[in-house]
């Protein structure tokens, strides 16, 4: 499994590039990224999702920048299903066999990071796994959702004591539910791995934690992805520890592979990245995406 | 020889445990768990979904590193925590006040009207804060968002990405005395239905909840621990309740009766084949008095149940496979259901100390009709070269056998079996 190190601020990004660049890749390797969303039905995650001038700014990393694929698959379904896993296998298994990458590097952001997960977790589940297992270098898991959020606790809690469990199941998108807390704690000990005391994932996982929401209507770096967003998950906080990016634990966005960094550790400023910022062209953070390529 | 637990095969009773002891809290030792043994295999037809899974059998091995971390195999259940409690009222009560007990200044409480429950538009019966009147256990009067911090309207609770039910508002407390508040909510009145969550953060107090296994078998008996804590402290509790819920979305309420040390309850349980994707659900809702004051909480925790469609045979050294580029290791299999199975283990080596050392995972999976069968386990060179100075003999750890169609954990000997090259 290939390695990397945790970025550190003082350290010039174009000779951690190169170091990256002369230890990472394959020779005459095909390098290409894939940009793999989270929660929610996409059928244009490229304008949707992540917007064009973030991915557009990663991809200039490539020697080769249209070798990348922006993923558009139902993730409001349970994590394995064929319209989750199985949809993003057969782009990611297109993509890379059509233009033969064999060093691939996946981005992914939130619950794109469990699909991703259940892929390098269960090989056996379908052919075409082990094909695309064996094409990555890397996923950087953009604050992955590892160990589930109690937002999603909280907002499929309803009224159960009172037989009207039928409406209580459909508040929420098979994904939601299976982001509860305790059931990714089910999930990681018996279908994925990565978590502590679980092996380790065949290929690495690297997370990149955002720690805290700023909303401070003066500071033009809460306007960043979007003043409105950032916000609401300002408020979403108080379900969530003093670590969290609005939306997820600290401990849940480093809860399966490895840290790359916390936010302020590398970010421009050292500003944190709300759960909305980590999918946007937000204090560096496509350069530093870019550069990893 | 194939064996059928039930009478009616796609019907079984699962006999329920619950505990909730006020003076046994969550035993931090239950994380490691014994094995998941099934006593037979049942026949049950392939789901819609299981027969869409590939036919094709796959095989995968990868190296662990040597600084992956240490492995601590075993089934692990996870503690569920709580702070929170749930009302679930009418808007004539609401206009009649509701009183919230709260052991902490700075709750949250979000409301949202109960959908499918009105004919009303739910936009027509949204609560939003700025309407709602609270007293506090002075008697003091607040209306028009004094006394509230961080007003979450409908919108704002929207732009956060969290899919809180529609019409869901929400806002925090500011400072204020701990003890027996009232929600007023003037403007209504009727019989329509809402929901009232209070999130207390800022108390000590928890409920915390614990299943004995995180995955069981049909016919096992499932255990479910709770207790009220504060710090190292377990608190009294004088009233709870209790219930399961499948993923299909049935409910079984639980009756509880005292036993030594907390309370019990046997459900007879009829579940069908199919009884949904997703987890089951332990329930609790409790009330206890902490130092003169009411407390309320609900808590849940998932959990899975899988029909035992197949199951490991003996294994012993004849199950060895030559392989020139690595390790095969072949394991019986007696199948009950027609479907996709999936192998799991992990080999270990011999260091120079004697010690074992993990050195890969090997996965492998097909399809498999009713009858005897196996599966092979194979781990390739660069598994077993995968640390230097670890050799044989190998052992492989943590086999597990899986129901991929109908994503169930059928079986797990976490000990596993010593291999001979």
């Amino acid at each position: 499994m290939l390695r990397k190190t945790l970025l550190p601020a003082a350290v010039p990004l174009l000779a951690l590039a190169l170091l990256l660049a002369l230890t990472a890749q394959p020779a005459s390797a095909v390098t290409g990224v894939a940009f793999v969303h989270g929660t929610g039905s996409q059928t244009d995650a490229l304008n949707d999702y992540w917007k064009a001038e973030f991915v557009n700014s990663v991809r200039q990393g490539l020697p080769n920048s249209n070798n990348y694929v922006v993923i558009n698959c139902d993730f409001e379904q349970f994590m394995w299903t064929s319209g989750a896993a199985g949809c993003l296998a057969g782009q990611l298994h297109s993509f890379i066999t059509t233009k033969g990458i064999d060093d691939l590097v996946v981005i992914t952001h939130s619950n794109g990071g469990n699909v991703m997960r259940w892929i390098l977790s269960n090989p056996t589940w379908d052919s075409r796994y082990p094909t695309i297992i064996n094409a990555i270098r890397w996923v950087n898991a953009l604050a992955p959702s590892s160990k589930g959020t109690p937002l999603a606790d909280a907002v499929t809690n309803g009224s159960i004591f009172e037989q009207s469990l039928g409406w209580l199941l459909g508040y929420a998108s098979d994904a939601v539910m299976m982001q509860q807390v305790s059931w990714m704690a089910y999930y990681n000990d018996v279908w994925l791995f990565g978590t502590a005391g679980r092996p380790a994932l065949p290929v690495g996982f690297w997370n990149v934690v955002g720690t805290d929401v700023e909303t401070a209507i003066w500071d033009p770096d809460s306007y960043c992805g979007g003043y409105d967003l950032n916000l609401g998950l300002e408020i979403t906080q108080a379900w969530l520890s003093s670590c969290s990016d609005g939306f997820l634990d600290c401990s849940s966005q480093n809860g399966a592979g490895f840290l790359w960094f916390n936010d302020y550790q590398a970010t421009a400023g050292g500003e944190p990245l709300s759960h909305n910022q980590s999918r946007r062209k937000c204090f560096n953070l496509d350069v530093i995406l870019r550069n990893d390529l | 020889m194939k064996k059928n637990l039930f009478a009616n095969p796609t019907l079984f009773l699962l006999a329920v445990l619950l505990v909730a002891p006020a003076a046994h809290g969550v035993d931090g030792n239950l994380t490691r768990i014994a094995d998941l043994t099934p006593d037979g295999v049942v026949s049950v037809p392939v789901s819609e979904r299981g027969a869409a899974a590939p036919r094709e059998a796959v095989q995968f091995s990868w190296p662990l590193a040597a600084d992956s971390g240490e492995l601590d195999l075993g089934l692990r259940s996870a503690v569920a925590r709580s702070k929170e409690y749930r009302l679930d009222v009418s808007a004539d009560e609401l206009r009649a006040g509701i009183p919230l007990p709260l052991g902490s200044a700075g709750a949250t409480v979000r409301l949202n009207p109960v959908p499918g429950a009105s004919q009303k538009a739910l936009a027509a019966r949204v609560l939003e804060p700025q309407s709602l009147v609270l007293i506090d256990p002075q008697g003091r009067s607040f209306a028009d968002g004094e006394g509230m911090e961080k007003i979450a309207g409908m919108e704002a609770l929207k732009a956060a990405g969290a899919p809180f039910a529609e019409g869901t508002t929400a806002f925090r407390l500011g400072a204020g005395l701990p003890g027996e508040w009232q929600l007023r909510a003037p403007e209504l009145s009727g019989d329509d239905r809402y929901t009232v969550f209070v999130l207390e953060s800022g108390s000590a107090v928890e409920l915390t909840a614990q299943t004995g296994l995180p995955a069981y078998l049909t016919g096992q008996t499932l255990t479910v621990r709770a207790a009220l804590v504060r710090g190292e402290e377990r608190l009294p509790v004088t009233e709870m309740r209790g219930l399961v819920a499948s993923p299909a979305g049935q409910a079984f309420e639980v009756d509880w009766s005292a036993v030594q040390g907390g309370y019990q309850a046997r459900l007879p349980l009829a579940v069908a084949q199919g009884a949904g994707d997703g987890l089951w659900e332990a329930h609790l809702s409790i009330r206890a008095e902490v130092d003169g004051a009411t407390v309320l909480r609900n808590i849940k925790t998932a959990f899975a149940v899988a029909l035992p469609t197949a199951r490991l045979g003996a294994i012993t050294a004849r199950q060895l496979i030559p392989a020139s580029d690595g390790l095969a290791v072949n394991l019986p299999l007696e199948v009950g259901s027609p479907g996709r199975y999936q192998l799991h283990g992990v080999l270990f080596g011999t260091a120079e100390d004697g010690t074992l050392k993990p050195l890969g995972v090997g996965q492998s999976a097909a399809w498999l009709e009713p009858g005897e069968g196996s599966l092979a386990l194979r781990f390739d060179r660069a598994v077993l070269e995968a640390h230097p100075g670890v050799g044989a003999p190998y052992a492989v750890r943590d086999v597990r056998l899986l129901d991929q169609g109908r994503m169930g954990l059928l079986e797990t000997r976490m000990s596993g079996f010593a291999v001979a090259r």
